[in-house]
C-alpha cells in the first residue's frame, strides 16, 4: 500500500541574515574582523519535518513569509539548508516564477533549448520534445524571436509549456496558476491533472484555499517557519482560517480611553472557569473581567459587544440595564459576563469590553474587538445571520 | 582526489549544457551586431592595423616591435576578458541560480570556453598576420601550442572560478579588478619583450628572476612567443616550468574557493 517516499525532510532549518543596507563590501568585511558583526539572524524555516509519497500532492500554506518559499527552494536545491536534510528524488521541475531562467536576448526556440538541458534533457530529447511545447504554448509564429519582444502572457505560456514537458518526476508549483487568461489557465490545470494520473508527485504553494483543497492528498500547514499542522487538506484549511482570522483580529482590535480605570484582563471560557475560545452554539459562555481603578469611579458601566469578522456589530449591550448595575469602583476587581449561549449563525466573532462612566462620553479603558471566538453551529439546520426560530406549514 | 573525480564526472555529465552555455555567450556578446561572429575575427584585424599604424607613424624610434606587441595584446586579451565575465558569471545569472539547480561551475567555465573560442579565433588572424610578415615562426616547437594554451585556459578558470564567486559575496571585486588587471599587464611581458624586465631584474640581483616566473604569465608569454616569433629569451625550463605550475595551482586554489562558497550564493543573491 505505501508508495515509496521521493521526497524526505529531517529537521530542515534555513536562517538567513539580514543586513542593515546594501550588500556586503571588502570593507565591511575587513572592518567585521575587528568588530563583533552586528547581523540580525532570521529563521525562515525552523525544524521542518516531513515526507511526500510517490504520486501524491501535497499543499503548502501559509500566511506570507511563513516559509513556503524558501521550502520550495530548499527542495529544488537552489538554497543550502543551515541545519537538517532534504533529499529529492527524481527531476524536479519548479514552476517558481515562470519562465525566469529566460534569457531576453535569445529566442523562444533557444530558450527552451537552454532549459531543457539545464533540466538535465538531452538535446535528442529535446527534439522530440520541441513541437509539442511550442503547440502548448501556441507560439508558432514567435518561436524564432528573441523573447525580449514578448508578451507576459507569452512569456508564462513558453514557461509553463517547457516546465511541464521536461517531464519531471516531482512538480513545484508555486502561485504560478495566477498568471495567463482563463483559457489558458483552464489548459494548465488539465495538464496538472493528468500529471497527477501518471503517478507523478507535486508540492503546490497556494494562497488560493478552494483550489489547493481540492487538489492536494494532504497539506502541510506552516507558520513563522515551523510546521503548524499536517494531514487531511479541508481540516488544514479550516485550521489556516481560523488563524488567518485570529491574526486579523489583531489587526481589528483597537485599545484606548483615558485610563483612571483599565480592564486589567478578560477570560473567556466555561462558566465552570475553564478557558477556551470555540464554543457550541448552545454552550455558556463566561467571561470573566479584572479591573483596576486608579482613582474611584462613581457611575461605572461596562459596555459588552460581539462583531462579525469585518467588524460589524452584530450584539451591543451594557451594565447600566435593571438587572444588574455595578457598585462605585475603588481598587481592583472582578466582575463576570455570563452568556446562555449565542443564537448567532457558526463562524467567527469578536467580543469587546468597555469600561465607562455614565456621565462622561469618554471610555475610561475600551478594548475593542480583542477576543476572537468560534462558534459552531447547530448540525440540524443552517442559518446566516442571527438564530430566529422558523416554522413552516402548508395552508392550502 | 575522490571528490574531483566527482566534479569533473558532473561536468562531463553537463556537458551539453555546457555547450549551450557556451554558445549563449558568445551569441549574446554579438547580439544585434550586423558582423556578429564575424567580429571575432575582425576586432583583431583592427588591433593589429592600429598598432602597425601607430608604430610606424608615431613612434618612430622607440625600440617596440609589432610582432611583441601584437602577440603579447591578443594573448593578454583572453585573460583580461575571462577577468571580466567572470564578474557577471553568477551575478549575471541570478535567475538560473535561484531557480534551477546545477552544478554552478558550469557557468564560470562557460564563459572561459566562449572566450576561448574567441582567442582561437583572433590566434588564426594573428598567425594570418605573422605568416604574411614573415615572423620566425617555429615550427618545430609547434606541438608546445596545444600545452600553452591549455596553461593559460587553467589559468583563466581559476581566475574565473574565484572571481565569480568573491564577486557573489564582496562587490568591490568589480572596482578593484580594474586595476589589479591594469598593474598586473605591466609587470607581465605584454607591451615589451621579456629581455627588458630580465635586464632590469639581472641588475638587482639574479635571484629575483625565478620570483619574477612566479607570475605565470611571464612563462606563458615567454613559451607563446618563442613559437610564434621565435623570440629566444635567456630563460631556461627551470624558470618555466614554475610558472606554468602556478597557473595549474591557481585553478585548484580557484575552483576550491568557488565550490566552497557555491552553496551559499542563494542567500546572498
Amino acid at each position: 500500500m505505501h508508495a515509496p517516499r521521493v521526497i524526505e525532510a529531517n529537521q530542515l532549518s534555513k536562517r538567513f541574515f539580514l543586513q542593515q543596507s546594501g550588500s556586503r563590501t571588502l570593507k565591511s568585511a575587513v572592518l567585521g574582523l575587528f568588530r563583533p558583526i552586528r547581523r540580525r539572524e532570521f529563521w525562515a524555516l525552523r525544524d521542518v519535518c516531513f515526507s511526500v509519497q510517490k504520486g501524491e500532492t501535497l499543499g503548502i500554506i501559509g500566511a506570507n513569509g511563513s516559509g513556503k518559499s524558501t521550502l520550495l527552494s530548499l527542495l529544488a536545491g537552489t538554497l543550502t539548508p543551515t541545519r537538517g536534510f532534504v533529499r529529492v528524488e527524481g527531476r524536479i521541475s519548479s514552476l517558481l516564477e515562470l519562465g525566469a531562467g529566460f534569457h531576453p536576448e535569445l529566442t523562444g526556440r533557444e530558450n527552451v533549448y537552454l532549459w531543457g538541458s539545464i533540466m538535465g534533457l538531452s538535446r535528442a530529447t529535446m527534439n522530440e520534445r520541441f513541437d509539442r511545447i511550442v503547440e502548448f504554448a501556441e507560439l508558432r509564429e514567435y518561436i524564432d524571436q528573441p523573447v525580449k519582444f514578448y508578451s507576459s502572457g507569452m512569456y508564462v505560456r513558453l514557461g509553463f509549456a517547457v516546465a511541464v514537458e521536461v517531464d519531471p518526476d516531482v512538480m513545484l508549483v508555486d502561485e504560478v496558476l495566477a498568471v495567463g487568461d482563463l483559457a489558458f489557465q483552464k489548459k494548465c490545470m488539465e495538464r496538472m491533472a493528468e500529471f497527477r494520473k501518471r503517478d507523478k508527485t507535486m508540492l503546490i504553494v497556494s494562497h488560493d484555499m478552494r483550489t489547493i483543497q481540492a487538489i492536494s492528498h494532504r497539506i502541510l500547514f506552516l507558520d513563522g517557519g515551523q510546521v503548524k499542522g499536517e494531514g487531511d487538506p479541508g481540516e488544514m484549511v479550516d485550521r489556516y482560517e481560523h488563524h488567518m482570522l485570529q491574526r486579523r483580529a489583531e489587526a481589528l482590535r483597537r485599545e484606548w480611553g483615558t485610563r483612571e480605570a483599565v480592564i486589567e484582563q478578560v477570560e473567556i471560557g466555561t462558566p465552570e472557569g475553564s478557558l477556551r475560545s470555540n464554543f457550541h452554539w448552545d454552550e455558556p459562555i463566561a467571561a470573566r473581567i479584572r479591573y483596576r481603578a486608579h482613582h474611584p469611579v462613581p457611575q461605572p458601566v461596562l459596555a459588552f459587544s460581539i462583531a462579525d469578522p469585518s467588524g460589524h456589530v452584530v450584539h451591543s449591550s451594557q451594565t447600566a440595564g435593571k438587572d444588574f448595575g455595578l457598585d462605585p469602583l475603588e481598587g481592583e476587581g472582578t466582575v463576570r459576563l455570563l452568556l446562555p449561549g449565542l443564537p448567532l449563525a457558526e463562524g467567527d466573532y469578536l467580543l469587546s469590553f468597555a469600561l465607562h462612566r455614565a456621565d462622561r462620553p469618554v471610555p475610561l479603558h475600551a478594548l475593542d474587538r480583542a477576543f476572537p471566538i468560534r462558534l459552531e453551529g447547530p448540525r440540524a439546520t443552517r442559518f446566516e445571520g442571527v438564530f430566529v426560530p422558523t416554522r413552516w406549514e402548508r395552508i392550502a | 582526489m575522490k571528490s574531483v573525480q566527482e566534479l569533473i564526472r558532473s561536468l562531463w555529465v553537463r556537458r551539453e549544457l555546457i555547450g549551450i552555455l557556451v554558445l549563449r555567450n558568445l551569441k549574446i556578446r554579438y547580439k544585434g551586431s550586423v558582423l556578429g561572429f564575424f567580429w571575432s575575427l575582425a576586432s583583431p584585424v583592427f588591433f593589429i592595423l592600429i598598432y602597425s599604424t601607430f608604430l610606424k607613424l608615431v613612434a618612430k624610434g622607440v625600440p617596440l616591435q609589432i610582432h611583441t606587441l601584437v602577440t603579447g595584446i591578443i594573448i593578454w586579451q583572453f585573460l583580461s576578458l575571462c577577468a571580466h565575465d567572470a564578474l557577471g558569471a553568477i551575478v549575471g545569472n541570478v535567475n538560473l541560480v535561484k531557480k534551477t539547480a546545477f552544478p554552478r561551475l558550469i557557468l564560470p567555465l562557460s564563459t572561459v570556453l566562449a572566450n576561448l573560442i574567441n582567442f582561437l579565433m583572433s590566434g588564426l588572424v594573428l598567425l594570418a598576420f605573422l605568416i604574411l610578415t614573415r615572423a620566425r615562426f617555429q615550427l618545430a616547437l609547434l606541438p608546445l601550442l596545444p600545452l600553452v594554451i591549455l596553461t593559460q585556459t587553467a589559468l583563466c578558470f581559476g581566475l574565473a572560478a574565484g572571481l565569480s564567486a568573491a564577486h557573489v559575496f564582496f562587490r568591490d571585486t568589480e572596482h578593484l579588478l580594474g586595476h589589479v588587471v591594469l598593474a598586473w599587464l605591466f609587470l607581465s611581458p605584454v607591451l615589451y619583450p621579456l629581455e627588458r624586465p630580465l635586464a632590469i631584474l639581472e641588475h638587482l640581483g639574479s635571484w629575483t628572476v625565478p620570483l619574477y616566473f612566479l607570475n605565470p604569465m611571464a612563462g606563458l608569454l615567454a613559451v607563446y612567443r618563442m613559437i610564434l616569433i621565435g623570440e629566444s629569451p635567456p630563460v631556461t625550463p627551470a624558470l618555466l616550468l614554475p610558472s606554468f605550475a602556478v597557473a595549474w595551482v591557481v585553478l585548484a586554489v580557484g575552483v576550491a574557493v568557488f565550490q566552497k562558497a557555491q552553496p551559499w550564493f542563494g542567500d546572498e543573491l
